[in-house]
This record gives structure tokens, sequence and C-alpha cells, in this order.
């Protein structure tokens, strides 16, 4: 896809150029922000109240969101629930199996921090971002599913705000 | 004519591994494969195994209450109830009517609640789509109600030691009311989709029987013990709370298979809600929790107190030595025999029958690996 | 159904040094026994016709510092009663028979203690890693002096 990174560049030269580069833009990043098909994934408590807001009463499927069950179908991943140490190879793996442009989005209080096992615990990892990048942080033990929904709002937002520059790269390493 | 070759066949290891839409959480079985029938099934557990027991021995007892919630989420009332009971057991502290009712008004519309997510994720393993969302859409009237009374809609905090920690509000007992009486009909809206169904006839009669012999030497319990015929339900034979005082019946399979699971479980939906319709009757006025003083300490004690979960027996074993924190606390959950079942049944069944059957134990598998 | 005197008689009748009753708080049937008979002991309340105890809850692992207790909790179906069997072991290196062969929901009860306590079951089928991750080098954990290298302890709040 470095073709699609190299139109910016291309377009600056054409005079009125830049407004092709900055439609397409706004295209693509609506495309994929309208249609994120997340990943069946949940340890603990908060993949019920994952599995809650996509069913009835809160819908996921009016933003588009449909789960997956593998992850080179998905392009986002919930890490909802603890990751201990016999997980987190694992969880490691389903990451870079999932195809880019992937996102992750920490649900609950163990995946951002280790949560109410932070301590006197031998045996979880203090945080779902020790091993994976996170774009969202969802705190909530278990998070309500208006908060899941405001969570993926956010991510849609900081997906509409993308440069066509960085279409080809994983940015976040 | 030509006659059919022999062909040369090989077994081989396949993974079910920690993540996948039918286990149930983070489960892995390795499955040693002789084409489409599976020759052996290992589960490897311990994916989730979060030291619960360890952080509870630096903990107050009002402090291990919220944590022992997130041992067994989708019933933590149980898991509150069964801690609570063990600890005033030990201190000889008398619980007062009205929590006591409340205590079991919610405990059963928590197992109902409980059995409405098994029906739910058990059509959606056998491919049916239809029944999970009906069962989240009550099960959210559920959480409404539990919502009003103690403002949490999965893990609650609200049995404490002595009582209960919140009088219900007003707007509690017409919803309540409203829901009890409309369930019934709702309960025949679900058999009507599945019980008849040829398709789950087929998929779920004669499969996976697990019959009474195994079920007593793995120590299973709850729905699964009820349905290879025995008559054993801790409400009645070894009875804790006042459910003494309701009349509800207790119903058993014949076979063990997934049927029977399947059928036990949804008679057990329309005797809870008897429990409820019952209890909400009875209710009493008066205090919500026994005059304790501030600090909880104990004397020096041992006991093993067990409540019927939807699930099987759910145990606590907790040795206090007249400090503040329990010097031990052991919890026991149906779904950890239950899951001992697999490599007795798995031999000579193909994939999809040992999705059912694992399905219709209802597994959860914070109460194996806590 | 026996009253929990009557069964206390039969169990101290048949091994009359090995058993002797135990008082706890709240009253409870309850005997301590000596860890070499716990194969014959257990095969003795399951086949007893006034008995017939066979029905398994828990076994729990307690470090008592000085040793390891290890308690047994059984109950009976027929007739509704149940016992709880306590005993002791060392605790580096303990061992004790495995009650597995003659209970099977005992194996992995058995399985746990092992890898939490490092409590050894002579002839268990199969002691292997099973809570803990794979690699795990830092001991039994649930030890009370344990300390491990990803352990933060709670910092105590006021006073």
């Amino acid at each position: 896809m470095g073709i699609i990174s190299r139109v910016p560049i291309i377009a600056e030269k054409i005079p009125g150029g830049a407004i092709v580069a900055t439609s397409l833009e706004k295209i693509l990043n609506l495309s994929r922000a309208s249609s994120m098909w997340y990943l069946l994934f949940g340890t603990a408590c908060c993949a019920i109240e994952m599995m809650c807001t996509g069913a009835s009463r809160y819908d996921f499927d009016r933003f588009g969101m449909f789960f997956r069950a593998s992850p080179r179908q998905a392009d986002l991943m919930f890490v909802a629930g603890t990751i201990t140490y016999k997980m987190a190879p694992r969880v490691k793996r389903l990451y870079e199996q999932m195809a880019e442009p992937r996102y992750v989005i920490a649900m609950g209080g163990c995946a951002c921090n280790g949560g109410p096992f932070y301590y006197d615990s031998y045996a979880v990892l203090k945080g779902v971002d020790l091993i994976i990048p996170v774009d969202v942080y969802l705190p909530g033990c278990p998070p309500r599913p208006e908060s899941l929904m405001e969570a993926c709002i956010k991510l849609q937002e900081k997906i509409k705000h993308e440069k066509l520059q960085d279409w080809s790269s994983d940015k976040r390493g | 004519m030509r006659e059919p070759q022999a062909g040369y066949t090989e077994e081989f290891e396949v993974n079910m591994g920690p993540q996948h839409p039918s286990t149930h959480g983070v489960l892995r079985l390795l499955l040693r494969m002789d084409g489409e029938i599976i020759k052996n099934a290992e589960p490897h557990v311990g994916y989730l195994h979060r030291a619960i027991e360890k952080i509870c021995e630096n903990r107050t007892y009002p402090q291990c209450i919220p944590l022992l919630d997130r041992f067994e989420y989708v019933t933590s009332m149980s898991t509150e109830e069964v801690f609570c009971l063990a600890a005033e057991r030990i201190a000889a502290i008398e619980v007062p009517e009205r929590a006591e009712y409340l205590r079991v008004i919610m405990l059963e519309l928590n197992r109902i609640a409980s059995h409405l997510i098994f029906l739910g994720t058990f059509s959606l393993d056998l491919g049916a789509i239809t029944p999970f969302l009906y069962c989240i859409r009550e099960r959210e009237t559920i959480m409404d109600l539990f919502e009003m009374t103690c403002g949490q809609r999965l893990t609650y905090n609200y049995i404490r030691v002595g009582g209960v920690s919140q009088d219900i509000p007003e707007q509690f007992l017409p919803l309540a009311r409203k829901f009890v009486d409309t369930f019934q009909a709702r309960v025949d809206d679900y058999e009507a989709l599945l019980t008849e169904n040829p398709i789950f006839l087929a998929r779920t009669k004669n499969v996976g029987i697990v019959n009474k012999q195994v079920c007593l030497d793995y120590g299973a319990s709850g729905p699964v013990l009820r349905a290879a015929g025995v008559e054993w339900d801790l409400r009645r034979d070894d009875p804790y709370s006042i459910y003494d005082r309701f009349k509800f019946e207790i119903p058993t399979g014949t076979v063990g298979d997934v049927w029977d699971r399947y059928m036990v479980r949804v008679k057990e939906l329309r005797q809870s809600n008897e429990i409820v319709r019952q209890a909400l009757d009875q209710l009493p006025t008066g205090d919500i929790k026994a005059k304790m003083k501030p600090l909880f300490k104990p004397p020096v004690g041992e006991v093993y107190a067990r409540i019927e979960n939807s699930r099987g027996e759910m145990g606590c074993h907790i040795i206090s030595d007249g400090s503040t924190k329990p010097y031990r606390l052991k919890l026991r959950g149906g779904s950890f025999c239950h899951t001992q079942l697999i490599p007795e049944v798995a031999p000579g069944i193909m994939i999809a029958d040992l999705v059912a059957m694992f399905a219709s134990l209802d597994v959860i598998l914070p109460e194996v690996d806590r | 159904m026996a009253d929990s005197g009557t069964i206390i008689r039969l169990l101290v009748e048949k091994f009359p040094s090995q058993v002797e009753a135990i008082e706890l708080n709240p009253v409870q049937t309850a005997v301590q026994i000596d860890p070499k008979i716990v194969v014959a002991f257990f095969e003795y309340i399951k086949t007893h016709p006034d008995l017939k105890m066979a029905y398994l809850s828990s076994i729990s692992g307690v470090d008592m510092t000085t040793n390891i207790d290890i308690v047994y909790f059984i109950s009976s179906i027929e007739y509704k009663h149940k016992l709880t069997v306590r005993t002791k072991v060392e605790r580096l290196g303990g061992k004790i028979d495995t009650i597995s062969t003659m209970i099977k929901g005992a194996n992995w009860f058995e399985r746990e203690i092992w890898e939490l306590f490092g409590v050894e079951f002579v002839g268990h089928p199969n002691l292997t890693q099973f809570l803990l991750p794979d690699d795990w080098d830092e001991g039994p954990p649930m030890l009370r002096d344990w300390t491990g290298r990803n352990f933060v302890k709670m910092p105590e709040i006021g006073g």
C-alpha cells in the first residue's frame, strides 16, 4: 500500500490537488471506522458485559461492529478480563495474528493496570500494555455497556484523525 | 468391480486453544483425533489463576467480599452468601428475618440470570442465535432490579456478614412482581424454539451421557447430578438460610445426556420463579443487618459451608485465628469437578458432540482456576 | 442417618490409636487421623453399611507454619451426614498416600495441593503443572513466608 501513502506528496505538486488527498483521507478513514469487526476474546467478568453489549438493548451492530471468532478476520481486540502470566504469550500471539490495521481497547481495570489483583497476587500481569500497544483505556470494574460504547466512539474519532502518510506503516510499532 | 482400498490413517493432535468461541472462557483442550473421532481429550487449565486465596489472607472480612464477587461473576450473590454463611457460623451471628428474605430473593433472581446465560450460550454453541438475544432481554430486567438496589450490574458487594448492605427501594417491588408474572410465558417461548426442534433433538438426545456412577465418583453436583437421576439438592438436603419455608420441586432427569441437563435447567427456571413469588409475598419488615461491632473479629474456629449454586455445590472453607483477617480461605466451585468429566466422556465422540456436551456442563473457568 | 456420636464411635473402634475425635467451633463431626492410614480409612467409610460416605466435597491444604494440614470434607448421599477429616504432614517434602484411585474426584484437588504447597501424593497418576505457568521456578507459592519476583505486597493504610 505504498502508493496510497505517496498520494499526498504527489497531490501537492498539482495545483488544487490537496483537496483530492484530504477527501480520499476522509473517505478511507470513515470506511475504516464504521465497520470494525471485533475479536471474541474475553477472559473474565468484563467478557460478560461485552457479550451483553453485543446483544439486545445495547446493540453493537448499529455501529457496524460484529464479532468474529478468528483473529485473521478481526480489526479490533477488546482485552476484556484479567491477563495472567500464563495467558500473556497467547495474547501477544493473537495480537500478532491480527492483520493491520489493528486496534486494541483495554477494557476494565484488570487490563488497564492489574485492577483489584495488583497487590498480593503472584500470577497477574499488571496491565496489558506491558505486552501489546493499547489505543483506548477503559476503566471500570466492570465498565457499563454505555462506557464500552463510549470507548468505541472515541476509537472511531481517533481513526478519523489518521493521516494518509501513515497508511502503510504500523505506526504503533 | 473395484474393491475399496484400505487407506493409511494417522492420529493427530489438535489444540482447542485458550481463545475459542465455544470454550466459555480460557480453557485449553488438547485433543488426540482419529479423523473426526476423538481418542483422548486433556484439559489444561490455569490461564485465569489470579491467586484470590492468597490475596484474601491479607484482607479483612468485609474487604474479601468484592474479591470473591470476581471469583464467580455470573452468580456473585452465591459467592457472597457462602462466605457470609461460613463467617456467621464461626461467630454464631443470627441474621434478621427481612435480611434473610432479601438474600433469598437476590439469590434466586441470580440463579435465573445464570440459567438464562446458560441457555443463550448453549444455543449459540449449537448454532441458534435467536434464543441468546431473547434470554439477554430478560436478563436485562433482572440487572435493572439489581442496579436499583446495590448500584452494580454484575459484581454486587451486597450480601455482608450479618445481613445485607442496603434495603430495597420503593420501585423494586412493582418491577419484581411484573417480572415474576410475565416470566413463565417467556420460558414457554424459549421452549417453543428449542425443546421439540428436530435438529436440537438430534444434537442433544443420547449425546455426552454422564451416568450416575461417574457423577458420584467425581463429586459432580447441581444440575449435572440431577440430570443423571440423583435427587440431591443442598437447599433441601443440607438446609441453610430459610429455604425450608418455600415450596418448590426438584426436577431430575433419567439418562444424563445433554438433553436432560438442558431440561433440568429449564424446569429450574420455573421453580426459581415460584420461590421469588413466594418470598415477595412473605417479605416482612424489620432490620436488614444484625447488631455487630464495627470491626468484625470472629473467634478461633474452622468451618466448611456449602450452598446450592446454579452450577452445583459451592463451598467455602474458612479457618479463623481470632484476628480480623481469615487465616485460610479456600473456595470450591461445581465447575472444578465437572471439568474433570471431560477425559471420561470424550473418547469415541465427535468434536461437535464435545462442544454440545461441554456447553451443557455449564462450566465457568474462574471456579476452576481461582 | 447415623448421628455424630455413632459415626465417631464406629471410626474409633476400627482404628483405635490412629483416629481421635476433635472439637471445632462451630460444632461439627470431625476427626484427626494418622496420615499412614488414610487409604484404609476412606475405604472403610465408603463401604461400611451405616456410613456409606463416598461423596467428596473438597480437600484443602493449610500451612500451619510448623507443618501442613490436609483437610478432607466428605459426605453421604444416602444418609445425608457429613464428616471433616484432618491430618498432618511435614512442611517441606511431606508425603502422603493418594486416595484418587479410590475416589476419582480427588485427582485435581490433590494436584492443586501438590503444586501450591509442595506436598507429594504417592501413587498419584498425574502430578504435573496445573494452575501455575509452565516455566514457574519460584517454589510453592501458598506457603505463608513465600515471596517472589512480581509480588507486590499491599501497604498498610492509616494505623
